[in-house]
């Protein structure tokens, strides 16, 4: 679980330009400047490619805060490992 | 967690959207050697394609900035162009085919005639409002079109007609996605998903193809043109070692994998070589064990003489790059190196930044991959003058062996044989002349380069004397390698050079007296008038900072908002030049 949670906040921290520390559960677009829809769209892509999944239509819709992707991509990744 | 890479590391070999993303955010905010703004007329979400092409300019050292067109108003900003197309640098035209309601008929068919008028009129109105370079897309079949799809012949002859306008049009560039699409293949380069939620078609791997493959063309535009492919021996022309495997344990097959992986690769590089790419070799190795390999193996299809630049020893790769460059009389920054080793990669990344760093896959497999995604060498159009120079460096060796037998130069000199035709373009060498202003960086004097739309507007003023130099001796014909151009002043009083170049090909031979002064000749043929003329620095063109010294110019104030550091000159309306030298024959024409 820990381990999802880092390479996920790297993920964010490289696609979003923030630093790491800074992204907390409830990081999302409100709170994050350049968390625009274009950086949606590349963070979407960043996300699939990091965990060799591909995102649902739940997991899109799930995805609009740090804790939202975290709770999608494991959920996701547990699905995948049954 | 593994440690963060570095953004040289990731310019060289990106791996993820997330490390480009990265990369781009550092690079944006460090210093480039060129920065250019495109204007994007659409009419879909291309904006998630544009980070790709961002970091492949950066990996040209150039930056690359985009607006975009909103997606209905395309047709607009060509009619009433906006300000973001009137200031761009270049604009490109990218439309969706399911997207463009002309492009299809009552029975919801693809109708060719409404999307090529849709598609000619647009590039109509944007050629009259703008005078830069334009880049259009090929169309590709709508999402969900299978083999069997009823529009494939009529899109066929869409990008056709595209394709023959472009061969017309000289400001016309032509990025063909469709092509880059069909090798990624379709289900690869299209995301159905962000098509379908925000009709944002194109995948993360078709944009980072297709970025590669516009900024070459950018970088091209701009001057910056690769020549050279520089390329390792031992499992890169082969697989395996050949000082410890021998030359029969060597993978180098016409027949057999893994050696056929090798054999192809091969064969890429002499195809390239015939499109002008000069080979060069850079082996740690024995001489006398690689030429073993060339001069003897069944299935080695290359042979010494087909590279321009041979270094085998055991010199770092750097060197052996920094050394050919001289040889070959261009800069380091118009090689790409191919290498297997991460070591070399990486020494002569370091070394020499401006130097295109690829490195070789591991697997056979992958071998024949890297020529075919390698988008550098795709040049605009392959001159004559470049199918034949691989062949040149073949013969300017035959020329130095000769050279060693003459005592003197003048005496040499006239053993060549030279003869010079000097005279105004004709129309078919209008795109090798814009290509020789923006290659040339040695023997140029203002190092300002053209496109051949500019060269076709001076050649219709009656106020630009435009002079081409094309040379031959008894080894061969060199072609066109020379070029002059002036601008006689409204009132009759005054000339100015605007460009005065050579190639590195034919330095040494004293053809540039030839060329000034059929020049000068020309311009007083016109008036008898003082002509001005400018010496512009650069960080290659040293060698000609004293040219218009010697030739009787004197040296006058820098005007108002000149460039740093150049230096204006003016040329008596009374002075005569020299003759040109009496070796050099002279054939004019009109």
């Amino acid at each position: 679980m820990n381990r999802i949670e880092d390479r996920l906040r790297r993920v964010l921290a490289d696609v979003l330009d923030v630093a790491p520390s800074s992204i907390g559960d409830d990081a999302s677009p409100a709170t994050i400047d350049r968390w625009d829809s274009l950086r949606h769209m590349s963070l979407l892509v960043a996300i699939e490619e990091e965990f060799g999944i591909t995102l649902d239509d739940a997991a899109l819709d799930e995805l609009t805060s740090f804790a939202g992707a975290r709770d999608a991509v494991s959920r996701m990744a547990a699905r995948d490992a049954a | 967690m593994s440690e963060a890479r570095s953004i040289e590391d990731i310019l060289r070999e990106p791996s993820s959207t997330a490390e480009i993303q990265r990369a781009i955010d550092a690079l944006d905010r460090r210093e480039t050697a060129i920065a250019l703004k495109l204007h994007v007329l659409r009419n879909f979400t291309v904006e998630s394609a544009l980070p790709a092409l961002r970091f492949a300019g950066y990996r040209r050292d150039i930056r690359i900035d985009a607006t975009v067109s909103d997606f209905d108003t395309y047709q607009q900003d060509a009619l009433a162009p906006s300000d973001s197309l009137t200031g761009a640098d270049a604009v490109v035209i990218w439309l969706w085919l399911e997207s463009m309601p002309m492009a299809w008929n009552r029975e919801g068919e693809l109708d060719v005639e409404g999307a090529r008028t849709e598609i000619f009129g647009l590039l109509d109105r944007v050629s009259r409002g703008t005078q830069k370079t334009i880049y259009v897309h090929t169309f590709v079949a709508p999402l969900g079109a299978g083999p069997a799809w009823s529009g494939h012949d009529a899109l066929d002859a869409l990008n056709l007609a595209l394709r023959e306008r472009a061969q017309s049009d000289h400001r016309l560039r032509i990025v063909d996605i469709a092509r880059l699409a069909n090798d990624l293949g379709r289900s690869a380069a299209f995301d159905t998903r962000f098509a379908l939620m925000c009709s944002a078609p194109v995948s993360a791997a078709l944009a980072r193809a297709w970025g590669e493959s516009l900024a070459s063309m950018i970088a091209t535009g701009a001057g910056r043109v690769k020549k050279v492919l520089v390329v390792d021996a031992d499992d890169t022309l082969w697989g395996g070692i050949v000082g410890e495997d021998g030359p029969k344990g060597i993978r180098l097959s016409k027949e057999r994998y893994p050696g056929k992986a090798h054999w192809t690769f091969q064969k890429q590089l002499l195809a390239l070589r015939d499109r002008g790419v000069l080979l060069a070799l850079a082996s740690k190795n024995e001489p006398e064990s690689v030429n073993e390999i060339f001069d003897h193996h069944p299935d080695c299809l290359l042979r010494r003489e087909h590279f321009a630049a041979v270094r085998v020893g055991w010199e770092r790769k750097s060197e052996s790059i920094r050394s050919m460059a001289t040889e070959l009389g261009l800069g380091v920054d118009a090689f790409v190196f191919l290498d297997d080793s991460p070591v070399e990669c990486a020494e002569v990344a370091d070394a020499l930044p401006s130097v295109e760093v690829v490195r070789m896959p591991k697997e056979a497999a992958q071998v024949p991959h890297v020529l075919a995604t390698l988008r550098s060498f795709d040049a605009r159009k392959a001159t004559l003058e470049d199918r034949l120079r691989a062949d040149h460096y073949a013969a300017e060796r035959a020329r130095e062996a000769s050279k060693s037998t003459h005592a003197d130069l003048d005496s040499f000199l006239a053993s060549l044989e030279l003869e010079a035709t000097i005279g105004p373009p004709a129309a078919d060498e209008i795109d090798r002349v814009a290509q020789l202003t923006q290659r040339t960086n040695q023997f140029n004097l203002t190092t300002i380069r053209y496109e051949p739309s500019d060269i076709e507007r001076m050649l219709e003023s009656e106020r630009y004397v435009v002079l081409a130099l094309r040379v031959r001796d008894r080894f061969g014909d060199y072609g066109l390698t020379g070029l002059a151009i002036a601008e006689l002043g409204a009132d009759g009083l005054e000339a100015r050079i605007h460009a005065l170049l050579m190639s590195c090909r034919t330095l040494g031979r004293r053809l540039e007296d030839a060329l000034h002064s059929d020049l000068v000749r020309a311009i007083r043929a016109r008036a008898s008038c003082a002509i001005r003329a400018e010496y512009r620095p650069t960080a290659k063109n040293a060698q000609v900072a004293g040219f218009f010294d010697v030739r009787g110019f004197a040296r006058t104030e820098s005007p108002e908002g000149a460039l740093e550091g150049a230096r204006h000159y003016i040329l008596a309306a009374d002075h005569v030049p020299p003759p040109s030298p009496p070796f050099i024959r002279i054939r004019r024409t009109p």
